[in-house]
């Protein structure tokens, strides 16, 4: 088999970002991602943000903390010159150890930190998750500094909430927001007559006693308690954004390669390329065997007696034709996705094991099957004439 | 635990006993009740499992209800009907209807109730201040979004004090979002203790976690990280949000088809008639499947206590809901106490 489009990213790019639906393989796939990287003597470090444990439970670990710990290889890739560290994402810590890092003075920090709303927005918002997953991305690169960081991505119903997540979450804090706090009628209207004006005010007031005023007072004092740092914040966002964006990073999606999950990606993967982030290629997880299921054997007609019987062949027959169905449908999915997206050679499967991956040892085999390759190769190398120029731009600079 | 200072329990689980039942805990008692709440991981088959219970619901005569709250609406086309649902519900079929929850619609319906001047109201809305506040509010859209389910449960039949609906199926966000989902009410009294809005987010809390009315199912598929994830979600949603989670539902579990007698005869068989060894190979793979699919449902049994209903394979390419009929079947079979 040919080496697949994974296999330079793995071996060339500083991050790999995994994204995709839930429950696609999204985590074992940056797991094994890590193991093959370690294995071609990089030293990779490898984040995922799943509260479940998934992680740990792949690698054969207890439990997995915030900080990275050695992932001992030398069962899996005993010649391997790299190394791999895993971590789990701690969004409350990692969102406490920026506060610390961007506030004036640690009584600003406290003040931060002790407001009732601080544990809502840094623990509970689903966007904080997101934007503690590319902060600590951006701690990682930019301190430990290891070849390559691999990133399994909160599952996020938009595929851009995860981009967007510092932006987001900065819009909140910002000093317009603020400004509004001071005076809700500004809420209603920037323009506007004086009376509309009165009238907005008197509405506000209402809506104010509604939710009763603490709220309103609470967001004030967070706002203001995060004052000092929105610059800090600002700027960090910028240079994450930019790394997210940088050459060396490479997004890849996972899917599952049923009929539902293949169209959701194929819509994910619009969004991506829409907003300029260029999905360097797709991963098709957990597809039925084609060693078993690409050709329909004919059935030999009835049975063999006593060595056979007839009843036992024909549940034969129907026990493979009801797998056979399944599979032949994922492999059109398959091919309706790679066709529509233009992936060429871009697409690579991974074929069901029949068993759960229960060690790291199946890990690595599911790594080594990402590099290598095991369903079809690409139809033909060429990009269609027909192929679009930004799908063509990152196939180009995954390098080969 | 937090909760407890604010709320009474008015749940049925006895979570001292390690969040086990002490009712009966074969059955599926969730066709009697007013709303029901379907979660889990992503890509177990929520939509499948709500679809079916929405279906052997109607099956039955009652009046159901299916929400959809995915932010990418599928639920339209699998339904038969020619547009994605929206927020009003529609009539799919005798004794079922089908809308969309959408989080943006459910804030401006929320915020007409206040304002009550559509030009005000409609304003209030567009400014980008209010939906950036809206958004900094933790909790809102997750509070906006109980507020409307609570709305359907409340709504009467025109000239009557009958429900015009009878049971409201929701098929909910994976895990990561029906938690704050099924938290909001918790958390946003947390943060606004007294006033107008508590008042409505305890008429929500009393809602969800009361088992005469409510019921949380957990999906799973006997895979090992989807049995994980929900054991983990069970044990909150029951212990630490005290909602009356029913037993989990472990999805498209491969058939039984064969003895071990006849497992025999296929590997003895297929040496004396090499032509049948494709065949024997496609049984063997759904037989290792099968085998680690059980061991899984074992464990999920052993660590909850409780005995989760099963669900079949469904070896077809189809999503409608017609196709939907065995889950809907094997749903309703459990819920009679035969599953």
């Amino acid at each position: 088999m040919s080496p697949t489009f994974v296999e330079p990213l793995v071996r060339e790019r500083r991050i790999i970002v995994c994204v995709g639906a839930g429950g696609v393989g999204k985590t074992t796939t940056a797991a094994a991602l890590g193991v093959a990287a370690a294995a071609a003597g990089r030293h990779a470090i490898l984040l995922t943000i799943d509260p479940a444990n998934r992680l740990a439970d792949a690698l054969g670990q207890e439990t997995l903390g915030g900080s990275p710990v050695n992932v001992p290889l030398d069962t899996v890739a005993p010649t391997a010159m790299g190394s791999l560290a895993a971590l789990r994402l701690d969004t409350r810590a990692t969102f406490d150890g920026l506060v610390a890092r961007l506030a004036p003075s640690p009584a600003a920090a406290e003040a931060v930190r002790s407001n009732r709303l601080y544990e809502n927005v840094a623990g509970r918002l689903a966007a904080s998750e997101s934007y503690m997953a590319v902060e600590k991305l951006y701690e990682l690169a930019t301190e430990d500094r290891p070849d390559v960081i691999i990133l399994d991505t909160p599952p996020t119903e938009h595929a851009l909430d995860f981009l967007d997540a510092p932006r987001r979450i900065l819009d909140v804090l910002n000093s317009r927001a603020l400004t509004i706090l001071q005076n809700p009628a500004t809420l209603l209207t920037s323009t506007g007559s004086r009376l509309s004006q009165l009238v907005l005010g008197v509405i506000v007031r209402a809506l104010e006693q509604f939710t009763g005023m603490t709220l309103l007072r609470d967001i004030a004092d967070f706002i203001h308690a995060f004052e000092g740092m929105i610059d800090g914040l600002r700027e960090r966002a910028v240079e994450v954004t930019a790394l997210l964006r940088a050459p060396t990073t490479a997004f890849v999606m996972v899917t599952a390669p049923n009929a539902f999950a293949v169209d959701r990606a194929e819509a994910f993967y619009r969004t991506l390329e829409s907003a300029r982030v260029p999905c360097a290629g797709l991963i098709v997880n957990r597809v039925l065997p084609r060693s078993l299921f690409d050709q329909a054997p004919t059935a030999p007609a009835g049975g063999h007696g006593a060595d056979l019987p007839e009843a036992v062949a024909r549940k034969l027959v129907r026990t493979f034709a009801d797998l056979h169905a399944v599979a032949q449908d994922e492999y059109a999915s398959i091919e309706r996705l790679r066709q529509r997206l233009h992936l060429d050679g871009r697409l690579t499967e991974v074929p069901a094991f029949p068993s759960d991956l229960a060690s790291l040892a199946d890990v690595a085999r599911f790594g080594r099957l990402l590099m290598e390759g095991d369903g079809p190769t690409a139809p033909d190398a060429a990009p269609s004439p027909s192929q679009r120029d930004d799908t063509g731009e990152d196939a180009g600079s995954a390098g080969r | 635990v937090k909760s407890q200072s604010i709320f009474a329990r008015s749940t049925e689980i006895d979570v001292a006993s390690g969040g086990r039942y002490e009712s009966d805990v074969t059955r599926l008692p969730v066709f009697d009740r007013r709303l029901i709440i379907v979660t889990g991981k992503g890509g177990v088959g929520k939509s499948a499992v709500a679809m079916a219970t929405a279906l052997a619901a109607a099956r039955q005569h009652r009046r159901t209800l299916l929400v959809e709250m995915a932010a990418t609406p599928v639920l339209g086309e699998r339904l038969g009907l020619s547009r994605p649902l929206d927020s009003a519900p529609r009539r799919v079929r005798a004794s079922l209807s089908a809308c969309r929850l959408d989080a943006q619609e459910a804030l401006e319906s929320f915020v007409r109730t206040l304002v009550p001047v559509r030009l005000f109201s409609r304003r209030l809305l567009n400014s980008q201040s209010f939906r950036t506040l809206a958004a900094a509010a933790p909790g809102i859209d997750e509070f906006l979004a109980l507020y409307r389910l609570a709305g359907w449960e409340a709504e009467q039949q025109t000239g009557t004090r009958r429900p015009r609906y009878d049971l409201i199926v929701v098929d909910a966000h994976a895990t990561g979002h029906s938690v704050p989902l099924l938290g909001a009410p918790e958390t946003f009294l947390r943060m606004v203790p007294v006033g107008p809005f508590a008042d409505i987010a305890r008429r929500l809390h009393a809602l969800v976690t009361d088992a005469a009315r409510t019921a949380v199912a957990v999906v799973a598929v006997p895979e090992e990280m989807a049995v994980n994830e929900a054991v983990e979600l069970h044990r909150h949603l029951a212990d630490e949000l005290h909602l009356p989670v029913v037993p989990p539902i472990v999805n498209a579990i491969l058939p039984e088809r064969w003895s071990s007698a006849e497992e025999e005869l296929i590997s003895n068989g297929v040496d004396q008639h090499p032509q049948w060894a494709p065949f024997a190979a496609a049984v063997q793979f759904e037989l290792t499947r099968r085998r680690a699919a059980e061991a899984h449902i074992a464990r999920l049994r052993d660590t909850i206590g409780i005995e989760p209903i099963r669900l079949p394979y469904l070896f077809t390419t189809s999503l409608t809901i017609d196709a939907m009929s065995p889950l809907a079947d094997a749903l309703t079979a459990a819920a009679e106490g035969r599953g």
